[in-house]
């Protein structure tokens, strides 16, 4: 049956889409006005503020080590390999000679990435890092709840530590308890996230030149990851990203639809 | 029915550009998306070269079977309720941020900054920094320390321990030995844990500790490996702040205890400076008006900095004029340039020694 599609509502057509560039799932997010922000808690990410955000795309879980490999083995970037004394880098160091990821860890996220890496893997594919109001919005929901699942913090729903894995969990593992309605997977836990957005007090403005890739700064990354605890594993949590790389910091894409 | 919708697509302007209709063709249609006026006639010319379907029939030609996450995610889909979903509008011009990210070189990484055009002459802005006698530059075994070009501020270097200099963050990760927030305050770019000097036998070592924004030793970027030896003279830099490497004035090396020496203390998260004179003892700790305690230097009023100050923190004594720290069973503890102190050790404080109080520092210095 034929249906005119200025008048068809949205959800006959599938919200999630396959991104042709990098074969990822992306999920549409529709835009609109949100709570950002709370009034407790952590000074970093007080006051409550209403903030609108567009439609948008975002990636349905955060980049792995394979889809990661398919990246630097179209443009020979460097891999993830450090070794440092200020991150232990022993689980997820990159193997040189073949350039390949950890045994055992196709589907953990990427880690050991720099913001420059997240941004030169969205040049390959086409894509953008979110901004920071995105990420909350795609996280929190229009009702600004506080978890991707609810208002209620549940141990076992993500990788934290009072799940006490010690280290990154395979995309899916928390599935699809911890996802959000949309059916965004690990927006909590598991890794932290980087974003376009400079880490910058609220109320957020996305005009103010916080979104500027030239400016320096320390980068936001949001969603916490496996070593923080439940003070900090909330869809609030804003965490500066002042290092190059950490053994629990991936990320994630986003685009816009054609206007 | 239509898999993907034409509306929201993110490359729909691709599949236009890659149809097989005609020009004047192709901008009506995109004239028609533009002004929402698309019909099922619309969407028809483009689902049948749709690159979404295109992209997803090669993906199941190129990797047949299921992955385990793909078949995890479907089952967790499957099991899920379509959501109602709103579309709202958004008008207005794209702002930068939301366009892909254009194509950069791949192994774009940091650029070193370029630096203020005054860093060659870095004892113009150092007040307390006499001008130092050749004979002492050139000797290696005359002590050093580190002086912070801006405020003046002098850091003292162990002889044989490490100290890291970063950023007091008390919401998250390790309280730095070396506060330099106060400093950096206008621009932040100093991390948290930002570089570490290493002492051994009077030789100073520095690294980066993956900082953000670099250190940088004469203008040059430190890479990751082994220390970077320093060498007398040597401007360093973390981020913004700039530190000059010098020998110690050996007036103030060997200052007499004299009653014309003042003593004070600098709160470096803060910069708020604090006389202290002897013989009057001196107790530093957190206030606390539930049970009408005031410390003598309370840092409470220093704000959150001090959440892991404990009330009665740490005491500073005179013994022959000169101060002496002694930490006073306190929670986080206290530690002297980077050295742990046991309760009931009292130990002498020198000027640029840096005193670490669960993460909020002091820094103790002279006038003479």
């Amino acid at each position: 049956m034929m249906q005119d599609p200025s008048v068809m509502s949205d959800d006959t057509s599938m919200s999630a889409i396959v991104w042709p560039a990098d074969g990822k799932e992306m999920v549409f997010v529709p835009g609109g006005t949100f709570p950002m922000g709370g009034n407790d808690g952590s000074p970093e990410h007080q006051p409550e503020h209403q903030m609108h955000v567009a439609d948008f795309y975002i990636d349905r879980w955060s980049v792995t080590n394979a889809e990661y490999k398919r990246f630097v083995d179209a443009t020979n970037h460097p891999i993830p390999n450090y070794d440092v004394s200020w991150c232990d880098t022993r689980d997820y160091n990159w193997d040189p000679e073949p350039r390949m990821f950890p045994d055992g860890k196709a589907d953990h996220p990427v880690v050991l990435v720099t913001w420059e890496d997240a941004m030169a893997y969205a040049a390959w594919a086409e894509k953008r890092l979110p901004t920071e109001a995105e990420w909350e919005r795609a996280a929190r929901g229009l009702d600004g709840r506080r978890y991707p699942w609810g208002s209620e913090f549940v141990s076992g729903l993500c990788n934290c530590k009072e799940v006490g894995l010690g280290g990154t969990s395979p995309i899916g593992q928390f599935s699809p308890e911890g996802d959000t309605p949309e059916g965004l997977v690990d927006m909590l836990g598991n890794v932290w996230e980087w974003t376009n957005s400079l880490f910058r007090p609220y109320p957020y403005d996305p005009d103010d030149g916080r979104e500027s890739r030239q400016a320096r700064g320390f980068r936001v990354l949001r969603g916490a990851s496996w070593i923080n605890d439940a003070n900090v594993v909330h869809c609030l949590s804003r965490l500066d990203g002042d290092f190059q790389f950490y053994n629990n910091v991936g990320f994630r894409c986003a685009v816009s639809p054609e206007q | 029915m239509y898999k993907y919708n034409c509306r929201k697509c993110p490359i729909r302007n691709r599949c236009i550009d890659e149809s097989a209709n005609a020009p004047s063709v192709k901008e009506i249609i995109r004239q028609a998306f533009a002004a929402r006026t698309d019909t099922r006639e619309t969407w028809g010319s483009l689902q049948p070269h749709c690159l979404l379907l295109i992209a997803e029939e090669e993906r199941a030609r190129t990797a047949p079977r299921e992955s385990m996450l793909s078949r995890r995610l479907r089952q967790a889909r499957e099991a899920r309720e379509q959501t109602a979903k709103a579309l709202s509008s958004s008008a207005g011009r794209k702002p930068d941020y939301l366009q892909p990210v254009s194509p950069v070189s791949p192994q774009v990484k940091p650029q070193p900054k370029e630096l203020p055009a005054d860093v060659t002459e870095p004892p113009a802005a150092l007040p307390e920094v006499p001008a130092r006698e050749p004979s002492i530059a050139t000797d290696r075994a005359s002590p050093r320390w580190l002086t912070l070009a801006a405020s003046g501020r002098h850091i003292a270097l162990p002889a044989n321990k490490e100290l890291v200099l970063g950023r007091f963050d008390p919401n998250f990760g390790v309280p730095p030995d070396v506060d330099l927030a106060y400093e950096d305050r206008e621009t932040r770019t100093v991390s948290r844990q930002h570089a570490r000097i290493v002492s051994a036998a009077g030789h100073h070592s520095i690294e980066d500790l993956g900082s953000r924004h670099g250190l940088f030793v004469n203008g040059e970027q430190l890479r990751p490996g082994p220390p970077h030896e320093l060498q007398l003279g040597d401007q360093v830099e973390l981020g913004s702040v700039q530190l000059l490497y010098d020998t110690i004035p050996s007036h103030v090396l060997d200052f007499a205890p004299s009653a014309s020496v003042r003593h004070f203390l600098i709160v470096t998260p803060t910069g708020r400076r604090l006389a202290i004179a002897p013989p009057e003892d001196v107790l530093i700790g957190r206030s606390d008006r539930y049970v009408d305690f005031v410390p003598d230097v309370d840092l409470s009023r220093e704000g959150e900095v001090a959440v892991r100050v404990s009330r009665r923190h740490a005491i500073i004594t005179w013994r022959g004029r000169v101060p002496h720290l002694e930490d006073l069973g306190s929670g986080f503890g206290t530690r002297l340039n980077g050295q742990t102190l046991f309760i009931g050790q009292a130990v002498s404080l020198k000027p640029g020694d840096h005193i670490w109080l669960g993460g909020c520092v002091l820094a103790y210095d002279i006038e003479l």
